[in-house]
């Protein structure tokens, strides 16, 4: 049976379906983790045992991390509380959206947020979660684009008890921004 | 956005116009202190204004730095968050 050419065309625009690949431990010990990753790694590691702490993190690898509630309900990611100046979800959905009066607590896609909240959870049982997701997504614009990143996720400590989690997300390859259909 | 958050903001912006600064910054401080939370906030100055400190920003970019303070504050409040305890 011949697909319908809406359908073809779709497909071919999205590509592959929205997926996230769980990783161990040995992506980082042999070296295959973008450098942001790696040096956000060895913060963790090296104040494992201490719990780490936020300030424990160099200025540059915080403007590139979000730190989320530790906290998870339903099948969506916990809230954000903290987005990095620079990082990955800021070069996705822009600044205005970072910065928007509305305060941003989540991305602006629902369907991202429940198909990458297995990874919070599993960092909310204390363990270090390792991800390559590759997704299809939209900006406020509208504008379409294909990801594909690498995501750490460690508690961290921010007072005297309390923790977040603190995500990393390295572009393993740029941002695909996709021709707007007509 | 709804009423109780409209209310929330202009006790904000009455606040912002009848309190002084030494009362403004105590009373950021006091409520990210509630939610145990200070590295956020001392990232949040950090990445924004290069200080660590409330008491250190500039008259300039005071009431920047307030808003923002007071966008992570209701995200707090939102959420929960843990304890190692």
């Amino acid at each position: 049976m011949d697909l319908d050419p809406a359908f073809t065309e779709i497909r071919e625009r999205v590509g592959p379906l929205n997926s996230v690949f769980s990783l161990k431990a040995d992506y980082l010990e042999k070296g295959l983790a973008r450098e942001q990753t790696a040096a956000f790694w060895k913060v963790f590691w090296e104040n494992r045992n201490d719990h780490p702490t936020l300030p424990e993190f160099s200025l540059s690898l915080r403007y590139r991390m979000t730190c989320s509630a530790f906290s998870c309900e339903g099948d969506v990611s916990p809230p954000l509380l903290a987005i990095g100046r620079h990082s990955f979800v800021v070069e996705c959905f822009g600044e205005e959206w970072a910065m928007s009066h509305d305060s941003p607590n989540k991305t602006p896609d629902d369907e991202l947020e429940r198909l990458v909240a297995p990874g919070y959870k599993s960092a909310l049982e204390g363990d270090p979660s390792l991800d390559i997701v590759q997704v299809s997504t939209s900006d406020l614009k509208g504008r379409a684009m294909k990801l594909l990143y690498e995501r750490l996720i460690v508690p961290v400590r921010v007072g005297k008890y309390r923790r977040v989690l603190c995500c990393m997300t390295a572009p393993i390859k740029p941002i695909e921004w996709l021709p707007k259909q007509a | 956005m709804n009423f109780s958050d409209l209310e929330e903001l202009w006790d904000t912006l009455t606040e912002a116009r009848t309190r002084t600064r030494p009362e403004r910054e105590q009373q950021i401080l006091d409520e990210v202190e509630k939610f145990d939370s200070i590295h956020l906030l001392e990232d949040l100055l950090e990445q924004h204004f290069q200080t660590t400190s409330i008491k250190d920003i500039s008259e300039t970019d005071f009431d920047a730095a307030t808003t923002l303070a007071w966008i992570l504050i209701r995200r707090l409040r939102k959420s929960e968050s843990g304890s190692v305890h």
